[in-house]
């Protein structure tokens, strides 16, 4: 059976999915910060508090969906790989048959 | 009575972190949107279970990020209305305190003037009491200034609410929101211990390659240099963080330990600013060790002397001490009622098996 993937396909996904995952923890970092300064600076006791609790609950929402986009990214990269290995194989075997 | 305080709530602040917070929004659905992408470009030239698997997921990750970034959104739009009503306070209590000032002034100029007439002409004056005219009007200006710092609160309410609405875990009921605590404290003391005890490594073994190296005595360059090996890999330990090959969740614990000292300094820096929103005592302690923080895991990532080391080090935990102080404190309440009903539930499993 001949195995037929596009590698440069896998390697723009890979990329992409890297990308993502970058950009949700980034966010993270941003709504941190903004949720902080939501916090020092509105002067009620009540939406402080709140902002505080949310800036923890936020970040780790983020920093998961960021995991879980970096985890995709690591298993096509790893495709990637295991299908250039697979790819190579194949070339010998095809070259060996022919001779 | 003195003039009227002005509300404390700091427009400008507020406007940059709803700025942000829309920032952060656009930021989350592309990078969702991006992870999505992704996924359905290559799925066309990848079949399979697995191909069809990463696309579902990729559409998980791409929906839940769509509707963080909604919640963010209404949180930046009620930020943005209740520092308009900031604005509007606070211009409606100067204009307070300016009629407050003029009236004085004018019941001043006129008591003097009554007071320096002759008493026959004052006679025509005795049913007004410039002072008794001030204390009525001051009342009727401290009603007006209760409205609009109650007009300011309600709205300070209705931000709250909507910070709570888009918080991921609103339906929680509180105990289980303490456990959820409870938990993050239990991670985050764990992070603590695991550093401060590479720290320590990286102390002992520095000083013990010193004196291997430099003793007046007992020099060994071949000790020296083992004990310089291990320090390094402690330092490396206390920067990067550690997981063991194989371990349980790895790729989130070696993504979280990288984050662990860029995160102090962006955190620290924003406690040094901000005081984290805490008055007194406790404001100046969190804008004292955010600073020190945020130095601090500058210098552990970029110095390379010992002394500066130990500094730099001292002070990322220590900062990282105040923070999960600053977290326990904050949930106490919930914590304790998580607590309260794990111990029930817990005494009511051993009575049963007691009695039965």
């Amino acid at each position: 059976m001949r195995i037929d993937v596009d590698p440069g396909l896998l390697d723009a996904t890979a990329r992409g999915l890297d990308s993502g995952a970058a950009g949700l923890v980034e966010a993270a970092d941003q709504v941190t910060w903004a949720l902080t300064v939501l916090a020092a600076s509105c002067g009620h006791e009540e939406a402080a508090q709140a902002a505080r609790r949310a800036a923890v609950r936020w970040r780790g929402g983020l920093d998961l969906a960021g995991e879980a986009a970096r985890g995709l990214g690591e298993a096509v990269e790893a495709a990637h790989e295991a299908y250039l290995g697979v790819d190579g194989a194949q070339a010998a075997a095809i070259s060996g048959h022919s001779r | 009575m003195n003039h009227f305080v002005l509300p404390a709530a700091d427009a400008d602040g507020l406007r940059a972190s709803a700025c942000r917070l829309a920032a952060a929004a656009e930021r989350v659905e592309s990078s969702g949107h991006a992870v999505s992408l992704a996924a359905a470009r290559s799925v066309p030239g990848w079949s399979g279970a697995a191909a069809l698997a990463m696309a579902a997921r990729a559409r998980e990750v791409d929906l839940a990020a769509r509707s963080k970034a909604v919640g963010l959104r209404e949180v930046a739009a009620a930020t943005v209305a209740y520092a308009g009503r900031a604005v509007a306070t606070r211009e409606q209590v100067a204009s307070l305190n300016g009629r407050l000032t003029a009236a004085r002034d004018t019941a001043s100029d006129e008591q003097r003037r009554v007071d320096a007439m002759p008493p026959e002409q004052r006679v025509m004056f005795a049913g007004r009491d410039p002072m008794a005219a001030l204390r009525v009007l001051e009342a009727s200006l401290r009603r007006e200034h209760a409205e609009t710092i109650e007009r300011l609160t309600r709205d300070g309410t209705v931000l709250a609410r909507a910070i709570v609405a888009t918080d991921p875990l609103r339906s929680l009921p509180e105990w289980l929101a303490g456990g959820l605590a409870l938990g993050h404290g239990l991670v985050a003391s764990r992070t603590l211990a695991v550093r401060g005890w590479s720290f320590g490594k990286w102390l002992s073994y520095a000083r013990r390659a010193g004196l291997a190296r430099d003793g007046s005595r007992a020099a060994d360059p071949l000790l020296a240099r083992a004990w310089q090996v291990r320090a390094t890999e402690s330092l490396d330990a206390f920067r990067h963080g550690a997981v063991r090959p194989g371990a349980p969740l790895g790729g989130l614990r070696t993504l979280l330990g990288r984050v662990f000292l860029p995160s102090s300094v962006i955190l620290g820096a924003v406690d040094a600013v901000t005081g984290a929103g805490h008055q007194g005592g406790r404001g100046v302690a969190t804008r004292v060790l955010g600073a020190a923080g945020a130095a601090g895991a500058v210098g552990v990532l970029t110095l390379s002397n010992p002394v500066g080391l130990t500094v730099a080090g001292g002070a990322v935990l220590a900062y990282g001490a105040w923070s999960l102080g600053n977290l326990a404190w904050d949930n106490r309440k919930a914590v304790g009622s998580f607590l309260h009903r794990a111990t029930g539930a817990v005494g009511s499993v051993v009575g049963k098996l007691v009695f039965w």
